[in-house]
């Protein structure tokens, strides 16, 4: 738009010039200067006249545009004061702006944006508290993995082996000194777990109560077991698998008996010292708070015939 | 997330919906458009359609038989007739468009005086929303004219802007991207044909059109003549006789015209007066230094700077290109919206 035209004679100052010489390309401010001279205007006498202040006009005489404001009104006081002078306005108010081009841009326009309230911006607090995040949950699990099992294996081991050397079959005793839920953690479904209830059914029956609870929980088909006291504290809750067992947490002075619920009462069998006690409930039965004693569970008080007709506390639902 | 879609497909449009002439300024590539806001309206079996928009119905304005009307939808800056107003800017959507097969529907921002009303707002957003955009911004026209005129708005530093359109001339004051104080009166470009075609008729005893009136007013209308009784260059003008009812042609002078017009212009200098009465001193400072910037059609009235120079004892320029100041403005809006979305607004 502009043209590449860059006028060596475009900073003339008062006295540098000679009015004989003929110019290649004199500056526009020159040939302002030059008409108005010619027309006998002083330049006040132009400024009252056109209102234009007196610096803006002899900067625009002088060539020295940077003194002007704004682009826009630059471009209005050369074009009027070309006016004024009869010369042609557009022609003057081009070759000014070709002239000018380096010194007048486009004017730039960008609002005063509000001072953000924060400090920080938002991304970062972010990334921050996610990278805190990862190193706190990598720390925990460094420390917590160090911690537990570490020292679990080394002094849990020869107290089983010991135990093991006692009186073989009493594997229950091994999950006691861990919390339930760890060890249910840890109780994959191998291919020994099953047998254990089995082992001790036929072994001696004490030894389990001296460690903790008589009463182990054992799923025959895949069921969902709930445990908790009757403050509604859930000790135990889980789908069982096939096979898996759950020793139940031996009496504690002051905690009153747990109480069991079975999502499928038949696939569930209930262990006394090793020895399963007569059925719960029927297969596919919901049994809800079922105490958790182990003689009455033992001499088969709790348990009720398949067909509904219970005398229980309990109810059962269809 | 749709609409989104929608507009990578649609070119975004300022229209500065001007009461004489609307210009489509189309992102990315300038002015496409400007015509007149003329719609012209046959009446077909009781069913109206829309005959011609544009040049083509500004020919026929004043010409028409009695089953066409040509009607121009807006007045004094605002829709005066909602539909066809749909229907124009229905229709220079489309031409405004012509390029691709298939459109999206657009982002339309669109200039509004300063002094509509909230009423008259909604009118304009409703009829760009019916007329197939997906959103409607608004601007106000002196804004837009200051930034088409290329004023330093954001500034802290006051700018004067006077936009004298067609229907409606504002003067605005503009510091630090908004308007400080903004004064739009109903003078424009109309009210001069009107006073012309008043004093015509009662100095010539002719009646004549609205369009000879423009066109003599574009001519050798001025805001004053140059000396006292300088007569300034003649034209002819046609009309008809009141008194006896034939058509006549008659030669009027600059004079005549500036003395015709000397209503309107006072109206204008006046309200630029009240304007500068309610600016706060420290802006009404670099007004002093800098000027009133002129633009709209009416800027090119011949000694308008001239008349305002001495009314008001400021410097006075007009701005280059004063018919496209208001769209070129809204276009840079347009354009640069994320940095310019405080002078845009919406009336939802």
């Amino acid at each position: 738009m502009m043209s590449p035209v860059k006028n060596p004679g475009t900073d003339h100052g008062y006295g540098q010039d000679s009015y004989g010489q003929p110019y290649l390309m004199p500056g526009v401010g020159t040939d302002l200067r030059v008409a108005r001279e010619q027309l006998g205007w002083s330049l006040p006498a132009v400024a009252a006249s056109l209102r234009i202040r007196l610096p803006y006009l002899e900067a625009i005489e002088a060539g020295r545009f940077a003194e002007l404001p704004g682009n826009a009104y630059a471009v209005g006081f050369v074009r009027t004061y070309a006016g004024a002078m009869g010369l042609d306005a557009d022609e003057i108010a081009r070759r000014f702006r070709a002239e000018a081009a380096d010194v007048n841009r486009k004017t730039e326009l960008s609002f005063p944006a509000p001072v953000p309230e924060r400090g920080v911006p938002a991304g970062a607090v972010i990334l921050v508290s996610v990278v805190l995040i990862v190193v706190a949950y990598m720390g925990w699990y460094r420390f917590s993995g160090e911690r537990l099992p570490a020292p679990e294996l080394v002094a849990a081991v020869p107290e089983r082996l010991i135990a093991a050397a006692e009186s073989p079959p009493t594997p229950p005793p091994a999950p006691a000194p861990v919390s339930p839920v760890a060890t249910m953690a840890g109780a994959a479904p191998g291919p020994g777990r099953p047998a254990v209830p089995v082992l001790s059914a036929t072994a001696t029956p004490q030894p389990p109560a001296a460690d903790g609870g008589r009463i182990v929980v054992r799923a025959r088909s895949e069921a969902w077991v709930q445990v908790r006291d009757p403050k509604g504290t859930v000790v135990f809750n889980r789908t069982m698998r096939a096979g898996e067992t759950w020793p139940v947490p031996g009496p504690v002075a002051g905690r009153p008996t747990l109480l069991l619920t079975m999502g499928n009462a038949g696939g569930t069998d209930v262990l006394v010292d090793g020895l399963v006690v007569p059925p719960l409930g029927a297969d596919g039965v919901v049994r809800r708070d079922v105490p958790l004693d182990a003689d009455l569970l033992r001499d088969g008080k709790l348990a009720i015939p398949p067909p509904p007709g219970a005398k229980l506390p309990s109810g059962k639902q269809p | 997330m749709f609409s989104r879609l929608l507009g990578i497909m649609s070119a975004d449009m300022a229209i500065d919906l001007g009461t004489a002439n609307t210009l489509v300024y189309v992102k990315g590539r300038g002015i496409v458009l400007d015509e007149p806001s003329v719609v012209a309206i046959a009446d077909v079996r009781g069913k109206k359609q829309v005959l011609a928009v544009g040049e083509e119905a500004k020919m026929m304005l004043g010409r028409t038989p009695g089953n066409i009307s040509a009607i121009r939808p807006l007045r004094d800056g605002v829709i005066a007739d909602f539909e066809v107003a749909e229907e124009m800017i229905k229709h220079f959507i489309r031409k405004a468009n012509n390029r691709r097969g298939f459109r999206g529907s657009p982002m339309i921002i669109v200039c509004v005086p300063s002094g509509s009303t909230a009423v008259e707002r909604r009118a304009i957003q409703e009829s760009a929303e019916s007329a197939g955009a997906r959103k409607v911004l608004l601007i106000e026209e002196p804004m837009a004219a200051a930034i088409g005129a290329g004023l330093p708005v954001t500034e802290p530093s006051g700018s004067m802007v006077v936009d004298i359109g067609g229907g409606t001339t504002e003067v605005a004051v503009i510091s630090l991207g908004g308007i400080v104080y903004s004064r739009s009166v109903r003078v424009g470009g109309d009210k001069m044909d009107e006073a012309i075609i008043s004093y015509i008729r009662r100095n010539h005893n002719l009646l004549i059109g609205e369009s000879s009136a423009e066109r003599i007013k574009m001519d050798i209308g001025a805001a004053a003549v140059g000396y006292e009784g300088e007569e300034g260059p003649y034209r002819e003008v046609k009309g008809r006789d009141l008194m006896n009812g034939v058509p006549r042609e008659v030669l009027v002078s600059q004079r005549e015209i500036a003395e015709s017009l000397a209503d309107p212009v006072t109206q204008i200098v006046e309200a630029v007066k009240v304007a500068l009465e309610n600016t706060p001193p420290e802006l009404a400072a670099d007004i002093v230094d800098k000027g009133i910037v002129l633009t709209g059609g009416g800027a090119l009235l011949y000694r308008l700077d001239q008349v305002l120079r001495e009314s008001t004892g400021l410097p006075v320029v007009v701005a280059e290109d004063p018919l496209q100041c208001v769209a070129l403005g809204t276009g840079r809006a347009l354009e640069e919206m994320k940095r310019l979305r405080n002078v845009l607004t919406s009336m939802y």
